[in-house]
């Protein structure tokens, strides 16, 4: 369990430096994907240049793709959790954290509402113990405990969409003062300076940007399955039983590329009166099987 | 014999009634060249209590020990669609299971041909299987019968020791075999046979039962150590309280028998089990007997000779300290008690006999007494085959626990057996004076006693287990003991049987996180 936990944050750290170096080379490619055209959001305006006497008709401007409006996504996440019963884990698996895998599906309303389930499994092997008066005896006879919580959350992500910033009309040269020369015969008559371009004033496209980064909150209820096995059993000693969890999360997604991205959680459970009946939690008094849970996760979809 | 302790104590304490004539001194006790070899004369019965009842019932293995399955599961192969099974797809089949048996899984273990169907562990397999079986898609299904390491003794007279049984020793067994060797048991009691010697005597004349018997005079005596109890290294540290000196052999065999149920040699092929049969002996006496009286010890089992070998003990590192001893009159017994504590201080268990004499007005027993309130040591009821109260077991407040001590009244087997002298051979003082005679102390027999003594090398046996197992202070192996008891009696904890019986499987498997 202790050279899992070592192994885990050298994993976790391996992570966050894949995913910031992908998050890096990303965001070049956010900006080639955007539409080109009209989605001026990277594209700087260019100072306005005198209209040419005859300007050709602009291109015939594209319609920006509408988002749909329910997209899905499926993930897959790396866990680490940390028990609110920490002594009663720590007592048993010699840890009160540890690493979950798992994986789930979200699907998300162009609202920014999304709905998704999450099923995780953590499992390790500890050993049976003896409590008395605060000190802990270690039993030497293993212990597996797995812990399979299914959570059901609804929440929003806070999508922020890319709107048109006005732009700065170029500096503009100011106007050389009329001359008084007549016009020369046969010459055309002074122009007035061209008005900056339509494109440079109007509002960006409302077609998303690929954001960077967004944020996401929710709760939910879910399930807890505990299971509990050790040798030497007998009837009624193997423990199988589920409880009722409730939870919040919060996170952000970091999109990749199109259909590739990555994210982060923080999630704290509940599992109220799961523990405490007996065992080595009813000699702590600890009666929660919740905790929190930090998670990095792959997401597949848009 | 149902009161093995008491005898030895009246015998003590009536020392100066019982020795008539001019009190000898004790020979110098001459250890000799030749050592006399130890004869094993079988197994008797001990007629000490009545056998009225002969027909209880003695349980195979303790509670829930007995099932013989893995709960909650069981094999099955299933046949394969259109092999003249049903033809059910394995979805239908999930959900036609799950309607009966309530939520499971199915596994396909590797390494197999057949899969693990779990459900809940409430469920009686055997009936989960039977109900399978009858399913055209299923070849066959049976209850995961256990196959494990099942250590069961080959001692030939194991199977007569129901006391083991009754507690599921298998079972713990299975999980502690025996203890470790660096775990030291004392056993203050008459001593033990514990070597091969023979000793130089003066036995002085005296009275017994309205007879008057002749002064042998110097004689030699041989004793051997017990066959079944013995082996290189087995003891350690032993001294004897009563003659002053480093050699407590038994001149009764109360404290070899004692010995042998906390400790005997098991799963050797010779007479009987013990519980923690690789701990290490030390023996210790501190109680005299009939021929230590006679033989004019310069010591008697009194409070201060108990609480100096409960003190030696501690100091030779006893982790656990058994003591199948007592006295019922006079006044408390503070020193015994104050050396009680100090032995825990220095991370000794003890177990301590909690009395015979219910029958006889339930008299308080003063060291026993001394034990109840202090967490460490425990004083110990004795029950019968049958798992209740053995009506000789004392009842009082400070029993905390109960132990197998044997009732022949509900069963013909009712003793708890090891080995020890041969009575014939000891007890001539208990013959007509025309056919007394020198005892030998090297002539072995198996044989069954009942008492509270029987009942306190259990829970020490017990103890020396969990001491083995991790759990190494004195006050957290009573803590355990009575946590994992059996509940006899009234719900709780009550006078008779204290916490209730004892319960080695589930006191060495301790606590997970949430059983």
């Amino acid at each position: 369990m202790r050279r899992q936990s070592r192994s885990t944050g050298s994993v976790l750290g391996g992570y966050l430096l894949v995913v910031a170096a992908l998050t890096m080379l990303a965001a070049p490619a956010v900006a080639q994907e955007v539409p080109d055209g009209d989605d001026g959001g990277d594209v700087q305006a260019q100072p306005a240049k005198p209209a040419a006497p005859r300007q050709p008709a602009p291109p015939a401007r594209r319609t920006p793709p509408r988002e749909p409006a329910l997209s899905f996504q499926g993930f897959g996440t790396f866990a680490y959790t940390s028990f609110t019963a920490s002594e009663t884990f720590n007592a048993v698996l010699g840890s009160s954290s540890g690493s979950a895998f798992g994986g789930g599906a979200r699907v998300s309303h162009r609202s920014g509402f999304f709905f998704q389930f999450d099923l995780s499994r953590f499992s390790d092997t500890g050993q049976r113990v003896y409590e008395y008066q605060g000190e802990v005896f270690e039993l030497g006879i293993p212990l597996d405990v797995t812990v399979t919580p299914l959570e059901l959350t609804g929440g929003y992500r806070f999508v922020r969409r890319a709107r048109a910033t006005p732009q700065k009309p170029p500096a503009r040269t100011p106007p050389k003062a009329p001359t008084k020369e007549p016009p020369r015969a046969g010459a055309a008559p002074p122009q007035r300076p061209a008005a900056p371009q339509a494109a440079s004033t109007r509002p960006a496209s409302s077609a998303p940007r690929r954001p960077r980064f967004i944020p996401y909150a929710g709760g939910g209820i879910g399930f807890v399955q505990y299971e509990e096995e050790s040798p030497f059993a007998e009837a009624g000693d193997a423990v199988s039983e589920s409880f009722t969890s409730y939870h919040v999360l919060g996170g952000v997604d970091v999109p990749l590329w199109r259909w590739l991205g990555t994210g982060v959680e923080v999630n704290y459970r509940w599992v109220p009166d799961a523990l405490g009946e007996g065992g080595v939690s009813k000699a702590f008094g600890e009666t929660d099987l919740g905790g929190f849970t930090f998670r990095v996760r792959v997401t597949v979809g848009q | 014999m149902a009161s093995v302790v008491a005898l030895v104590v009246a015998s003590c304490m009536a020392l100066g009634q019982a020795q008539t004539g001019p009190p000898t001194k004790r020979a110098a006790r001459v250890l000799m060249d030749e050592f006399p070899e130890a004869v094993d004369r079988g197994t008797i019965e001990w007629p000490g209590e009545s056998t009225d009842v002969p027909d209880a019932t003695v349980q195979a293995r303790g509670g829930t020990a007995a099932l013989p399955y893995a709960p909650g599961k069981v094999i099955v192969k299933f046949r394969a669609a259109g092999m003249g099974g049903s033809r059910a797809s394995t979805t239908s089949r999930t959900r036609e299971l799950s309607a009966a048996l309530g939520r499971i899984r199915i596994e396909r273990p590797s390494h197999a041909d057949f899969s693990l169907l779990h459900f809940d562990p409430d469920l009686d397999p055997e009936a989960v299987a039977v109900m399978l079986a009858a399913r055209d898609d299923v070849e066959y299904a049976q209850a995961a019968y256990k196959v494990r390491s099942y250590f069961r003794p080959n001692d030939p007279l194991y199977d007569q020791q129901w006391n083991l049984s009754l507690i599921g020793m298998e079972d713990a067994w299975d999980i502690n075999e025996g203890g470790r060797e660096s775990i030291i048991v004392a056993v203050l009691d008459t001593g033990v046979a514990f070597q091969n010697a023979s000793y130089a005597y003066t036995a002085g004349s005296f009275t017994n039962g309205g007879f008057t018997y002749p002064a042998l005079g110097r004689i030699v005596v041989p004793f051997a150590a017990a066959p079944d109890l013995t082996s290189s290294g087995r003891f350690v540290s032993p001294y004897d309280f009563i003659y002053d000196d480093p050699n407590p052999v038994d001149m009764d065999g109360h404290g070899t028998h004692v010995s042998g149920t906390a400790g005997q040699l098991t799963n050797n092929g010779v007479g009987t089990a013990g519980i923690a049969f690789k701990a290490r002996i030390m023996p210790v006496k501190c109680i005299s007997t009939m021929w230590d009286d006679i033989f004019n010890s310069p010591y008697v089992g009194t409070d201060d000779v108990v609480a100096r070998a409960i003190r030696y003990a501690a100091d030779n590192g006893a982790d656990v300290i058994n003591m199948s001893l007592g006295r019922n009159g006079g006044a408390s017994a503070p020193a015994v008690g104050a050396a009680m504590r100090y032995a825990v201080s220095k991370g000794a268990f003890i177990a301590v006999a909690g009395g015979n004499d219910y029958e006889d007005g339930n008299p308080v027993e003063r060291l026993a007494e001394q034990a109840g309130p202090i967490p460490g040591a425990m004083a110990v009821a004795a029950v019968g085959p049958d798992g209740n109260r053995a009506p000789y077991s004392g009842v009082q407040s400070y029993i905390e626990i109960a132990a197998p001590g044997g009732n022949r009244r509900v069963s013909s087997n009712g003793g708890v057996w090891q080995q020890t002298y041969d009575p014939a051979a000891v007890e001539t003082y208990d013959l007509p004076p025309s056919r007394y005679g020198p005892p030998r102390f090297d002539t072995f027999v198996n044989i069954s006693y009942t008492g509270t003594s029987m009942a306190t090398p259990h829970v020490a046996g017990l103890a020396a287990l969990l001491m083995s197992q991790g759990i190494t202070t004195p006050s957290a192996v009573e803590a355990a003991i009575k946590q994992f008891a059996t509940d006899k009696g009234p719900e709780g904890r009550d006078d008779e049987y204290g916490e209730g019986l004892i319960n080695p499987r589930a006191t060495l498997r301790g606590l997970g996180i949430i059983r």
